[in-house]
């Protein structure tokens, strides 16, 4: 099975392991996985600040490098950016040519979890980690993709693993792309709301499935000084 | 303004001139139907009898013959003082009045008074006391027209109001209460409440607290042979 | 008050709020409260999704057919005997009201929670031509009492007020002398407001929702000051927004059993007044005469719009309840009569968005707000889109951020400059944390950005796997 990766833009330039272990993962799991480097980012930033014509060309760019190889799938290590290749026909609706493109991107576009278990069938990756673990649902990912599930299956099979339910733990975590910057000091009570909810459970893991909650998440973690690991869902799937 | 005018601009913005008959309102579910739907009459009692006293109404069970005697024992679990009573037939059947007259001074609202005389008799009640029309099951509600011999103040001035209930008449739910009106929409009085226990505020703190302007105390007295 | 609640700026209302601790602590303690009874309420009723399918057809059926259904709601309400008058907006509305309070001669008007009337200032355009106008839902005249004060969520208005500042404010303003227990500041307000309500002229009330078929009045409240200001007083004036139509009892049903729920998570509130016209001859009690007044106020432009679906709304709250945005800030940091999604979704559109832009930043994108609403108003992308107005129709965002994002724009959008972008993007962990950075690092650490790209990384192996 051939898979485009879209690694996304915080997995490819901050949170670098995320991209890494999906590539392992999903090799591991008999993908043959080709990465496309013309592919930046999905504009999302920009198009949740309102920006929409700015935010065109860089889809223009994601669509063309991810349809390039044509793959059978393109899968990505995040909830909300493979919400916003889904959404992209949307910003297309006037551009026949794009729209086509848009669309069949789309249809062919997984979150990686949920290619995991809904195209591999797989649920269980012989992957262990000792420890209790609140998991965080990204709310692009569970809420507006809908893929609630499968994170949770995969972690279950985790061996060691003991997940931890906590107070609102499907609240958003603050992050919001430019909301974080733009509403700082909203975003920062919302972080360290959901980070004293995670302390309070008692756990020594954060787990999530997109980076950017994990980056707003693990930042407070830091600032506070908790001895919290902080990882990516494909980072434990990786564990042995 | 004039009507034409004010519906000449709804119209515009919905792209029209003129208002047009809209096609039938479809119902995808039929979930408001289903609610106690297979519920005996002794089922539907028991379910209103139960929430009726979670939201903390008294609730007393009697007969026809026995009524006057659960009358006055309503009455005593209710704040002391003057009684109005509803001026309805079934009150009279059931010898509301008479039961009452060694318990506390009862007068009956009296529709050829005047407005003054009668609110004032409500206002100076401790108890109040009205038949419903019906009753639903799910929220402990009771369906009540407020006209002609029952004034709207007699459940609404006093302390405490006593709504007789007969037990035929308790739905399911506010989907059948709803129901009844709508087939009964060419004679609607012109105040019908549906009542759910006393009146209650949470404005402050969140705190729930009984009786604000309504009734602070309400017992249900339901009828089993009627 | 109006639309607008505040005076102070954005920032400064933001910041204020941020740092109010008491009611941050209320305003969480009241959603975790009201949210779980509420999800107790839906899962005992079952089938949510169903039943706000149903709720979210018939609300949209009412707007599709609008024009219709008021001119049937207005022939019956006139056949019952109502005297019903339109008003295109405040002002009309307003005017109104002093004519009929003028022709009365009334001084005394007592009013029952209602968001209409708010959003026209009636209070203010009484009190002007000398009319005393008590609110006599009991958080709403907290608030009366208390200066004037602005209510901070549509159900429960006194939302950031606790005990203490309450009893403070009764012993003040109307010499209670009592302690701060709800129960006993509740009955001495009762003893004040029974008062009010025996001397009244004239009452004032909103309308939940109006039934076509009969030119009923819906009216829910559980303090029953609904049923009081509709016994008393021989004058009823009623404010309808022009949308609140249901077209049969059959659909006031589902729409109730919603409100409630939603609302407070109750199973009901505790009464329903369903009012058709005045008092008929046979009655004692009740007003002999009842004005219904329809208020468009910004609403055909809406229902023109492409966000129609917003009007849709039943004033529940259940959005503010569940954001988590409004959770931390409250409700006086968007400075508007409604807050929360809700009022990022409405108020721009009916107050324009030039001086409403900012409250659509409230809003982390989340879309809680969707799965709570009851007649399944798509809020998150309505404010999504408002947002895109305001960058690219309105032109109304900073000249600075336009262009750092057009910057932004461009590097993304062509995969050279990104990759030679990012190939030094390493550099920015020894910025000075001015700008952007300073503002995410004002209460999180930044993540280090590695030398090596995952591009880079993947690049090496694949030159490995060529060299093997």
């Amino acid at each position: 099975m051939n898979v485009s990766f879209f690694v996304t833009c915080i997995a490819d330039n901050a949170l670098t392991n995320i991209g890494i272990q999906s590539i392992e993962l999903l090799e591991k799991l008999a993908c043959n996985v080709v990465f496309n480097p013309k592919q930046t980012c999905c504009g999302q930033p920009l198009a949740n600040t309102g920006y929409h014509q700015k935010a065109k060309k860089s889809m223009r760019v994601l669509i063309d490098s991810l349809l390039e190889d044509e793959c059978d799938y393109v899968v990505a290590p995040s909830g909300s950016c493979v919400l916003q290749v889904k959404e992209f026909l949307h910003f297309f609706r006037d551009e026949a040519e794009w729209a086509e493109k848009a669309a069949l991107l789309a249809e062919k576009t997984y979150e990686i979890t949920d290619f995991i278990v809904n195209v591999l069938k797989v649920t269980d990756v012989g992957a262990s980690l000792n420890g209790r673990a609140a998991y965080h649902p990204s709310c692009h990912m569970s809420r507006l993709l809908g893929v609630k599930e499968p994170p949770i299956l995969l972690l279950q099979h985790v061996k060691g693993l003991q997940l931890v339910p906590f107070k609102g733990q499907d609240k958003c975590c603050g992050f919001g792309g430019t909301f974080a910057v733009k509403m700082a000091d909203l975003s920062g009570a919302m972080v360290a709301e959901k980070v004293q909810n995670i302390v309070d459970a008692g756990v020594d893991y954060v787990i999530g499935a997109d980076g950017a909650c994990l980056m707003n998440i693990e930042g407070r973690i830091k600032r506070e000084g908790h001895n919290i690991r902080v990882y990516h869902i494909v980072e434990v799937l990786m564990m042995r | 303004m004039t009507t034409r005018e004010f519906i000449g601009t709804v119209s515009h913005a919905l792209g029209r001139s003129t208002p047009q008959t809209p096609a039938p309102l479809v119902y995808r579910h039929s979930v408001q139907v289903d609610v106690m739907q297979e519920y005996s009459q002794d089922e539907l009692t028991t379910a209103f009898a139960d929430y009726s006293r979670i939201i903390g109404v008294t609730v007393f069970m009697t007969t026809k013959e026995r009524f006057p005697t659960t009358l006055v024992e309503a009455v005593k679990s209710c704040s002391a003082g003057n009684i109005v009573l509803a001026d309805d037939p079934l009150l009279n059947e059931l010898g509301a009045a008479q039961a009452l007259s060694d318990v506390a001074p009862a007068q009956v609202w009296d529709t050829n008074s005047t407005w003054e005389k009668n609110v004032r008799l409500a206002e100076n009640a401790a108890v109040g006391i009205a038949v419903a029309r019906m009753a639903l099951a799910e929220s402990a509600t009771v369906l009540l027209y407020s006209h002609g011999g029952t004034g709207r103040s007699v459940t609404l001035l006093p302390e405490s109001t006593i709504y007789i209930i007969r037990k035929s008449m308790i739905r399911p739910r506010l989907t059948q209460g709803m129901a009844y009106l709508q087939d009964h929409q060419n004679e609607l009085p012109s105040s019908v409440n549906f009542v759910s226990g006393p009146s209650a505020t949470s404005d402050i703190e969140l705190v729930r607290v009984v009786g604000v302007h309504g009734p602070m105390h309400v017992a249900h007295i339901i009828v089993t042979d009627l | 008050m109006s639309i607008k609640t505040s005076d102070l700026s954005f920032k400064q209302r933001m910041r204020k709020n941020l740092n109010d601790s008491f009611m941050r602590q209320s305003i969480a303690a009241a959603q975790d409260l009201i949210n779980e009874k509420r999800q107790q309420q839906f899962d005992e009723l079952g089938d949510f999704e169903k039943w706000r399918e149903l709720a979210a057809d018939i609300r949209s059926h009412v707007l599709e057919n609008l024009d219709f259904y008021l001119e049937e709601f207005v022939s019956n309400a006139e056949k019952a005997g109502a005297t019903v008058r339109f008003a295109r907006d405040a002002v009309e509305a307003n005017a109104i009201a002093r004519e009929i309070f003028c022709k009365k001669k009334a001084t005394r008007a007592v009013k029952s929670k209602s968001m209409v009337t708010e959003e026209i200032g009636l209070n203010e355009a009484l009190e002007e031509i000398g009319v005393q106008i008590l609110e006599t839902d009991l958080g709403e005249y907290l608030l009366q009492v208390d200066d004037k004060d602005k209510p901070s969520h549509i159900v429960i208005p006194a939302l950031h007020k606790d005990r203490k500042r309450i009893r403070q404010v009764l012993a003040d303003q109307l010499g209670y002398d009592g302690d701060d227990v709800p129960e006993n500041m509740t009955k001495f307000v009762r003893g004040i407001l029974r008062q009010a309500f025996l001397a009244a002229d004239i009452a004032v009330t909103g309308c939940n929702f109006a039934v076509a078929a009969t030119g009923t009045i819906a009216l829910m409240t559980n303090e029953g000051n609904g049923r009081f200001v509709t016994t008393i007083p021989r004058t009823h004036i009623v404010f309808m927004g022009m949308e609140r139509i249901v077209p049969s009892f059959k659909e006031l049903d589902i729409m109730f059993s919603m409100l409630a729920r939603s609302g407070v998570g109750a199973r009901t509130s505790v009464y329903m007044s369903l009012i058709t016209g005045p008092k008929a001859s046979s009655d004692v009690d009740g007003p002999e005469e009842l004005y219904i007044i329809i208020v468009d106020n910004g609403r055909s432009a809406v229902l023109a719009s492409e966000f129609r679906d917003v009007l849709r709304c039943i004033r529940c709250g259940a959005c503010m309840l569940e954001c988590p945005a409004y959770r931390h800030v409250g409700g006086h940091a968007y400075g508007v009569l409604y807050p929360g999604p809700l009022g990022a979704a409405l108020v721009p559109l009916l107050a324009g968005y030039k001086e409403y832009k900012d409250i659509t930043k409230i809003c982390s994108l989340c879309g809680a707000c969707n799965d709570v609403c009851p007649v399944k108003i798509p809020l998150y992308e309505t404010i999504y889109q408002h947002r895109r107005i305001i960058a690219e129709r309105e032109k109304l965002t900073p000249f600075l951020e336009d262009a750092v994002f057009s910057v932004y724009g461009s590097i993304i959008g062509h995969s050279r400059l990104y990759r030679t972008a990012t190939s030094m993007a390493h550099l920015g962990n020894m910025a000075p944390r001015i700008g952007p950075l300073k503002k995410w690092t004002k209460s999180r650490e930044m993540p280090k950005i590695p030398k090596k790209r995952f591009r880079d990384w993947f690049a090496d192996r694949e030159n490995k796997k060529d060299e093997k």
